[in-house]
């Protein structure tokens, strides 16, 4: 990851189950993009096993108030004057469930293939 | 069979009278008589003596005595041999738990007497009564205070009601001692004084055993006593928290596997894709 720089003094970050680990870098105005949406955030370096990036606490005070459906995971956040829909993952799909794609949006050079990792799935249908 | 001319026969009689009134022109005493027990008599005997098996006090002695001594009036007109003690006991029998005990073990003989004492006794016991309303174990201090006629007023300590008022005093006590040793001394003493035991504050005895759950006094005097030991040095707090700025971090965040139970983005990163846990357990946003 570029542009990392090194902290003066090293965090001490608290896990919730009680480990201490240790973050001696961050990374300013990171930007990063979901949805479609560009954000930029500064981030505190740490290496993490399951997940990429972590939105804590600091980002979703800077993007309040939002609305949030817990059960159709997706986030409304205030955007640049307007707002911002942010679509989490559903749950896993189970093996041979019918799914209707309504709409996918793809990158001009490649063609149309469905794999569930390379498509942001714009539109939802719940059948 | 006398005593029927005076109190009895008015009582019973009089508005019976007026419909036999023909009858009596011609009528022997002893005639009348038998047609007034005939008309009253045994069915009233067995209501009295009914009544008076099933007399309690229900509500002051002096309402039971009076019900007790009419009772007993009326009795006596039918019979007049009867035992005084029978009656003396069914009284007791009919008293309050407190004062019940209290009277039958003064063994009264005469039935005026136990009246005197049920009464007295009432005077005696209600002071006390209000005082232990709070108290657990108050039917067995009474059994004590009651076998003499007069109870003991409780001892200083160790016998005080663990009233409001007391726990208040406490916690004053325990805030007038100054340094925090003071208040753990104290708080002991205290503990020591009224009996109860120094980890749970409650009453101690042989086999006592610590219970679950403690009073929520006795954490609030633990608490007061903490506070005052971080106070005191003030210094190394203020130290520790420039050194080690803390951040937190959910475990959800640092071992779980992405799950449904979780709020998962995908986004990119420098034209990498990542995933994305929205989570208001971290106390800052974290990039790996």
């Amino acid at each position: 990851m570029s542009g990392e720089t090194q902290l003066a003094v090293p965090i001490k970050v608290k896990v919730a189950n009680g480990d201490i680990l240790q973050c001696t870098s961050q990374i300013e105005q990171v930007a990063w993009s979901s949805s479609g949406y560009q954000f930029l955030a500064d981030m505190k370096v740490l290496s993490l096993s399951s997940y990429d990036m972590i939105l804590g606490l600091d980002w979703l005070e800077h993007f309040s108030p939002m609305q949030v459906h817990w059960k159709h995971k997706w986030l409304f956040v205030p955007y640049r004057g307007s707002t911002a829909i942010l679509w989490g993952m559903l749950d896993e799909i189970p093996e041979g469930a019918i799914v209707r794609v309504c709409s996918v949006q793809t990158q001009p050079s490649e063609t149309p293939c469905f794999s569930a990792t390379r498509y942001t799935i714009v539109d939802r249908c719940f059948c | 069979m006398g005593s029927y001319r005076g109190y009895a026969f008015q009582y019973f009689c009089w508005p019976w009278l007026p419909s036999v009134e023909k009858k009596l022109k011609n009528c022997l005493w002893d005639d009348f008589c038998k047609l007034v027990l005939d008309r009253f008599g045994r069915d009233h005997h067995e209501l009295l003596i009914r009544q008076l098996l099933g007399i309690r006090q229900t509500g002051t002695i002096a309402e039971y005595v009076e019900k007790f001594s009419k009772l007993v009036d009326q009795l006596s007109a039918y019979d007049g041999r009867a035992d005084p003690l029978y009656f003396i006991l069914r009284f007791v029998e009919g008293l309050k738990g407190e004062i019940k005990s209290a009277v039958l073990i003064q063994r009264p003989t005469e039935l005026d007497t136990a009246f005197v004492l049920a009464q007295l006794q009432e005077e005696v016991s209600a002071p006390v009564k209000k005082m232990d309303v709070r108290r657990s174990n108050y039917s067995y201090q009474n059994r004590h205070s009651f076998a003499a006629p007069l109870p003991l007023p409780p001892p200083p300590k160790s016998d005080k009601p663990q009233s409001v008022k007391d726990t208040d005093r406490r916690a004053t006590d325990a805030s007038r001692a100054r340094t925090t040793d003071d208040r753990f001394v104290a708080l002991h003493s205290y503990c020591r004084a009224q009996g109860l035991c120094q980890w749970c504050v409650e009453s101690w005895s042989k086999g006592h055993r610590c219970a679950d759950k403690v009073q929520l006094n006795a954490l609030q005097e633990l608490m007061e006593v903490f506070q005052i030991s971080e106070t005191a040095d003030p210094g190394d707090a203020t130290a520790d928290s420039v050194d080690e700025l803390f951040l937190t971090l959910s475990i959800a965040a640092i071992s779980g596997n992405p799950s449904s139970r979780s709020m998962c983005l995908l986004g990119i990163v420098q034209d990498h894709p990542i995933r994305i846990l929205v989570d208001s357990g971290s106390s800052h946003t974290f990039i790996s």
